[in-house]
């Protein structure tokens, strides 16, 4: 998929384990261990919301347009 | 009464499907002797149909009981409450075939053996092989909405 989450880099920045981040804003460790992998098909603005909070970053900081076939 | 999950109807469904299974395959083992002796009770001889009518009942047993065993596999996801997966897609267009061989089986059987009930099930099962086909594609895309609901954190 051409959006990459960042979560990993900025939750190590800041820090925190999947277990804190995912008791702070609500959802479970495994759902928030499949946004951390890039298993995700999609994210609610509700979690997106909850994280740039708790992490004190921008959306922009945690997503990451790349195009196809670029690492 | 619910629906689904542990002792919901769809489990009663399941354990019926069981003993017709059950009841099936011991139809089929003893269906050489059973319709010898079913041809004499009502024609008073065994006719020359005997052969075809083995070999039509056969292939009519089977294809039965491989639908009962599919519905079998989809009424266990009921149990689990988890009916949206992509074995129930497969077990519907299996079902979609095995329905379209028996509407053809039942073809081969107007031409040798006519009756109202046969033209009756030729119907019956044509419309369940469209319909088993139709079913199975809602599934299909009822599986992609629910993975992509699952995905979406």
């Amino acid at each position: 998929m051409s959006i990459i989450v960042n979560l990993d880099v900025i939750m190590a920045k800041r820090k925190i384990s999947v277990n804190q981040l995912s008791e702070r804003i609500g959802i479970t460790a495994a759902n928030l261990s499949i946004l951390k992998t890039n298993k995700a098909k999609a994210i609610r603005f509700s979690t997106l919301e909850a994280i740039c909070r708790e992490l004190n970053c921008q959306p922009g900081d945690i997503l990451i347009y790349e195009e196809e076939g670029q690492k | 009464m619910k629906i689904t999950g542990k002792h919901s109807l769809s489990v009663v469904i399941k354990w019926m499907i069981h003993i017709a299974m059950v009841a099936g395959i011991a139809l089929m083992l003893s269906l050489p002797w059973t319709l010898k002796w079913l041809m004499q009770l009502l024609f008073e001889n065994v006719s020359s149909h005997y052969r075809f009518y083995l070999i039509i009942l056969y292939v009519i047993g089977l294809c039965l009981l491989f639908i009962l065993n599919e519905l079998r596999i989809m009424f266990v996801s009921l149990e689990r409450t988890d009916p949206f997966v992509y074995r129930n897609v497969i077990a519907l267009r299996r079902m979609g075939v095995a329905a379209g061989i028996l509407s053809l089986a039942f073809v081969v059987k107007m031409f040798v053996v006519n009756t109202p009930m046969t033209v009756l099930s030729f119907f019956v099962f044509f419309v369940a092989m469209l319909l088993s086909f139709v079913l199975g594609e809602v599934f299909q895309k009822a599986v992609a909405y629910k993975q992509d609901h699952d995905l979406t954190i």
